[in-house]
Parts: C-alpha cells; sequence; structure tokens
C-alpha cells in the first residue's frame, strides 16, 4: 500500500468512488428529486384539482365515510395542505384497502389518473426496485460507501482554500477537476448528514445482532422502545361513530393554536365501542420524523390517554429519520436540500468522469476496463435523467384507463434506461453523450407542449388559482432542457475543437 | 501480483472485519451501559448499535492507511477478543 496517509486515502477516495459511484449517482438523484415528492405526485395527477381552501373538509370526509365504509376495520382521512391537493380518505374492510379522492363541490369524487407519481422517486432510491432482493440492503452499503468516500475525499487536498477559489474553463479535464473539488467542499456537510441519516434509518436492520439477542428482534426492540396504544377487543358492543368532528376540533385547537394542524385522522375500529380516533399534527413543525398525536374516543369523542412516550435512543433515531426526510423544511430550505442534492449528484458524476479522464490521457490503447467505464459513466450520468424524463412523458402519454399504469409508467422508466445503456454502448462514447444529453432536452421541452396539446385548460387553471405547483414544475422542466441543450453544444464543441487541433498536429508531424 | 494482494486483504479486513468488529461490539458493549446504570437494556441494544457504525467506519479507514496489513488483521482479532471477554464476563449479569 502506499506510505503516507494522504496517498492511501487518494487512493481509497479514488476506487471507493469508482465501484459504487453509478449506483451512488442514481440513488442521490432520484432521492433529490423526492423533496418534491408530493409536488411531482401534484403534477402527475392534473385531476387533483385546488381543494384546500374548500370549507369544513373533515364532516364532508366522514359523511363519505358513514356511506361508504360501514364496519370497517379503520377509517383514514388525508388532508391536503400548502404542497399537495390531495385530499383522500380511505378505509380498510375485510382486509381490502379502498381509496377515494374529494373534490371542492358538496359529495364531488374526483377519479385523479393511476400513475407511479412523485413517490416512484422515492421508493426507488432506497429500494432500487428490488425490494424483497435485497434493494434496502444495497442502498445502505451505498451510504457507507459515500460516507468513506467523502472523509477520504477531504485529504485529496493539498491547498484546501486555494482550491476552492480555483475555476479553469479552459480544459475539460481542469474544469472537471476544479468544479469536482468546490462543489465537494460545498457539498461535505449535506453529504455527510445525508448519508448518516439514511443508516440510521434501518440502523437495526442492518446491525441486527444485538437486538436478536438482547431483545428477540427488531419488532420487539421498538415495540419495547416506543409503546404503542393498547390493543383494542373487536368484539366490544357496536357504536356509530362521530358525524359532527367539530368536538374533537375544538380540543384540538386549545392543544395545538393556529391554522391546519392536522395532517391526517385516523379511526380505529370505529364502529366499536372502544374505538378510538388518532390525530396526527403536520410535520413541518419538527425535526422528528413522528410529529405529534392526540387520541380521542370514536363515538363520543372524549380525550383517550395518548401514546406513551419514546425511550430517547428512538427518539434520536426519528430525528436522524426526519432529517433525512425534510419535512420541516419550508419551501426555502427546501430548495436549499433540493440545490445542495443536485450538487451532490454533480459530485459523484464529475468524479466519475475524472477517473476516466485521468487514466484515458496516460493510455494510448483503450483497456477493456475503461470502455466498460465509459459506457457506464454514459447510461448513469445522461442515461438516468433521460430515462426521469421519459418518465414524465410517459405519465401524460400513456392512456389514462390502462390498467396497472402505475407499473407500466414504471416500466417506461426501466426500458428508457435500458436502452440508454445499449446506445451507449452501440455509439462512439462523444457521441452518444452528446446524443443522450440533447434528447433529455428534447423530452424536457417536450413536456410543457404536450400538456399545452392536451388540456390547455390546466395552464390557464393554474394560472387563476396561483397553481404554483404546476407552474415551476414547467418552468423547471424548461429550464433543465435549456441547460441540458447548452451542455451538449459544448461537449460537441469541445470535440469538434479537439479534432481539429490533433488534425492539425498530425499533419505537421 | 504482491499489490493486488496487498489490497485484496485489507478490502476484506474494511468490510469483513469491520462489519465483524462492529457486530462484536453492539453485543459486546450493551451489558456495560447497563451495569454503568447509563441505560436500560433495550436502550442500550439501540444506543451501542448506532455507536457501531461509528467502529465500522473507523475500521475500513484504518484497514486502508495502517502500513502492515498483517498488523491490522492482528488488531481486528485483539478487538474481537477484547468484545468476547467483555461479554463473557459481563454478559450473563
Amino acid at each position: 500500500m502506499k506510505p503516507d496517509f494522504r496517498k492511501s486515502m487518494i487512493w481509497l477516495h479514488t476506487y471507493s468512488g469508482l465501484v459504487i459511484g453509478w449506483l451512488l449517482f442514481s440513488i442521490f438523484l432520484t432521492g433529490t428529486l423526492s423533496y418534491f415528492n408530493p409536488e411531482i405526485t401534484q403534477w402527475m395527477k392534473p385531476e387533483l384539482v385546488h381543494v384546500s381552501s374548500t370549507q369544513n373538509m373533515i364532516n364532508r370526509s366522514l359523511t363519505q365515510l358513514h356511506k361508504k365504509g360501514v364496519d370497517a376495520d379503520t377509517w383514514r382521512i388525508y388532508l391536503p395542505d400548502e404542497r399537495t391537493q390531495h385530499w383522500s380518505i380511505q378505509w380498510h374492510k375485510e382486509g381490502k384497502r379502498h381509496n377515494l379522492s374529494l373534490g371542492p363541490e358538496q359529495g364531488q369524487i374526483l377519479s385523479p389518473r393511476e400513475s407511479a407519481g412523485g413517490n416512484f422517486f422515492r421508493t426507488f432510491h432506497y429500494t432500487l426496485q428490488l425490494r424483497g432482493y435485497g434493494g434496502l440492503y444495497i442502498a445502505g452499503i451505498a451510504a457507507m460507501f459515500m460516507l468513506v468516500a467523502v472523509f477520504s475525499g477531504i485529504f485529496t487536498h493539498r491547498r484546501f482554500f486555494r482550491d476552492f477559489f480555483t475555476l479553469r474553463l479552459k480544459k475539460l479535464s481542469k474544469t472537471l477537476t476544479e468544479a469536482h473539488a468546490i462543489v465537494g467542499v460545498v457539498t461535505i456537510p449535506f453529504c455527510i448528514m445525508i448519508c448518516t441519516s439514511a443508516i440510521m434509518i434501518y440502523v437495526i436492520m442492518y446491525m441486527p445482532f444485538s437486538a436478536e439477542h438482547y431483545a428477540g428482534g427488531q419488532r420487539d426492540l421498538s415495540r419495547a422502545l416506543s409503546p404503542g396504544l393498547v390493543n383494542l377487543d373487536k368484539s366490544a358492543s357496536r357504536h356509530i361513530p362521530l358525524l359532527d368532528f367539530t368536538v374533537v376540533g375544538r380540543q384540538v385547537q386549545s392543544q395545538w393554536p393556529g391554522q391546519k394542524q392536522i395532517r391526517r385522522i385516523t379511526f380505529e375500529q370505529p364502529f366499536s365501542q372502544d374505538g378510538r380516533i388518532i390525530v396526527e399534527r403536520v410535520k413541518d413543525l419538527t425535526l422528528s420524523r413522528q410529529s405529534k398525536r392526540l387520541i380521542f374516543s370514536s363515538h363520543s369523542g372524549e380525550p383517550l390517554a395518548g401514546y406513551p412516550n419514546a425511550s430517547k435512543a428512538t427518539q434520536v433515531r426519528r430525528v436522524f429519520f426526519g432529517l433525512h426526510e425534510a419535512h420541516f423544511a419550508d419551501i426555502s430550505l427546501r430548495w436549499l436540500l433540493f440545490l445542495l442534492g443536485l450538487l451532490s449528484s454533480a459530485l459523484i458524476a464529475t468524479g466519475l468522469i475524472i477517473w476516466l479522464n485521468k487514466r484515458l490521457e496516460k493510455v494510448k490503447q483503450h483497456h477493456i476496463g475503461h470502455f466498460i467505464v465509459e459506457r457506464l459513466n454514459i447510461a448513469a450520468i445522461s442515461g438516468l435523467p433521460l430515462a426521469i424524463v421519459t418518465f414524465f412523458v410517459g405519465n401524460r402519454v400513456l392512456n389514462t384507463a390502462l390498467e396497472n399504469r402505475a407499473s407500466i409508467e414504471v416500466d417506461v422508466f426501466l426500458w428508457a434506461w435500458l436502452a440508454c445503456l445499449f446506445h451507449s454502448f452501440l455509439r462512439p462514447a462523444k457521441k452518444a453523450w452528446v446524443e443522450q444529453l440533447l434528447i433529455t432536452s428534447l423530452g424536457c421541452y417536450l413536456l410543457p407542449i404536450i400538456d399545452l396539446y392536451q388540456d390547455s385548460q390546466r395552464l390557464k387553471n393554474a394560472i387563476f388559482d396561483g397553481n404554483l405547483t404546476y407552474l415551476t414544475f414547467n418552468l423547471f422542466v424548461l429550464f433543465t432542457g435549456l441547460i441540458f441543450m447548452k451542455t451538449a453544444f459544448w461537449l460537441r464543441a469541445k470535440n469538434t475543437l479537439y479534432k481539429t487541433v490533433s488534425l492539425r498536429v498530425n499533419k505537421l508531424c | 501480483m504482491k499489490h493486488n494482494l496487498d489490497v485484496l486483504f485489507r478490502t476484506l479486513a474494511a468490510i469483513v472485519g469491520g462489519y465483524l468488529v462492529s457486530a462484536a461490539f453492539s453485543v459486546a458493549f450493551v451489558p456495560v451501559l447497563v451495569l454503568g446504570q447509563i441505560c436500560e437494556q433495550n436502550e442500550a441494544v439501540m444506543v451501542v448499535t448506532m455507536l457501531s457504525y461509528t467502529i465500522f467506519f473507523a475500521v475500513i479507514i484504518l484497514s486502508f492507511c495502517r502500513e502492515n496489513v498483517w498488523r491490522i488483521w492482528r488488531d481486528i482479532i485483539l478487538t474481537l477478543c477484547l468484545c468476547w471477554t467483555t461479554y463473557y464476563l459481563l454478559g450473563d449479569l
């Protein structure tokens, strides 16, 4: 091994980054998108209209539930907030789950298109569509690798400050290395926070021995550390649940002053004597993942004993979880985190390209390893954005009456990505880059146009209702398209410049 | 060839050795917290498991920056023995 600490850290940085860089890039990019999970879902289901100013939402949900969910085991009411216009009710009956989305008119039921929504990115970024096949473990390993790469990356700088203030744009490899250094310094705290909290979410699952030895497994441990409510007796005598929520609403208001404090209301065994209502507070007031909860009786509305306090260790873990999900972040902080996520993805991408460029400069003959790294770089860095854009296009183009539409959308994403992989193997590298980037930008421009073509009312409604989510999404997509196009043209110009220079050199020789 | 073997043993020390050491730590140090009356057992399990990742991280970094690869393995085995002794002495209390 290398004799001194710095050199061995550089080696570690190079290879820990390379081995898992493509995976990390995919995880970081999709994870970054899921900062705007509800907003993306909102865009992907344009049938969800503006409901958040509707009056008396809880009682209207209750009326619907009384009609549809007689003798159900649970009722749930999801209330809309500033980030999402999704107002829905859910009931479980005989092991089956039923959902309904409600609209602003009295008794109106919306039927939004079936779509994977923004949640696809969230699930993909920690399961990689491999839930049950070790996807969660792969994501955890990736987080550990990233921590190692970030830590060892700090030591690759000999002149920390000078590196931070240097960016030369003349030569591609210089630009990339210096950009990598700058972005690296900026995102150190973010990357450490994200990777540590990612590991902490599944802390017991990745290291189960202690829990198994002392507590008899993960479930028993979490039950002991954060005890739930008492089990309900199903056979207790029958009672009709509340029709008017005001009794409970008044008590909630005195505990949690302010407007729109409730995020979700759950009725457990609503038709039983001991049925209860769990009222959950919105999440943007706490760092923890678990927001405050209040318990009431489901037929009289009297307050019941609340959840027992969770242990300190569990609370710490929940704060890690909350930090990772960032429900606390208001809109400006959310954009900042989003930007940091994008920068971290760019950090990984530039790192991968630098690894290859440095080696290609030194060797005359392409090694098979170089070839594979080059293709995987293309397929990951320009292929993933392309697949994401295709996913969005698919959401608009696919027939809304299709069966299993949500999973078809996911298939579209995966096939598009696979196509990018093939494309990168079939084309010369430099052309593959430019082509994929151009197609991505084309897709970005296409999205708002498709939307206008399908239903120009959407844009009008968005402007008149002040639907910022819809407008920002479209503007951002256009902006992304512009950036991708600029990058593609810049790359092409570099390539032709390089070619003419080398031709001249050849002639001179 | 020698370099490749060196890297292989270091990588194994980092990944396998690191995981073993942190797993052993997560089991062995629960009784220490309980006997020190710092927290009760279930909470100690959570605390020590969370801390064990820092041990994992430290082992990874150490396995790549120590000069002699055999010393790394020696230290991993010594740490495992230490964990086992701690558990043996305190575990059944």
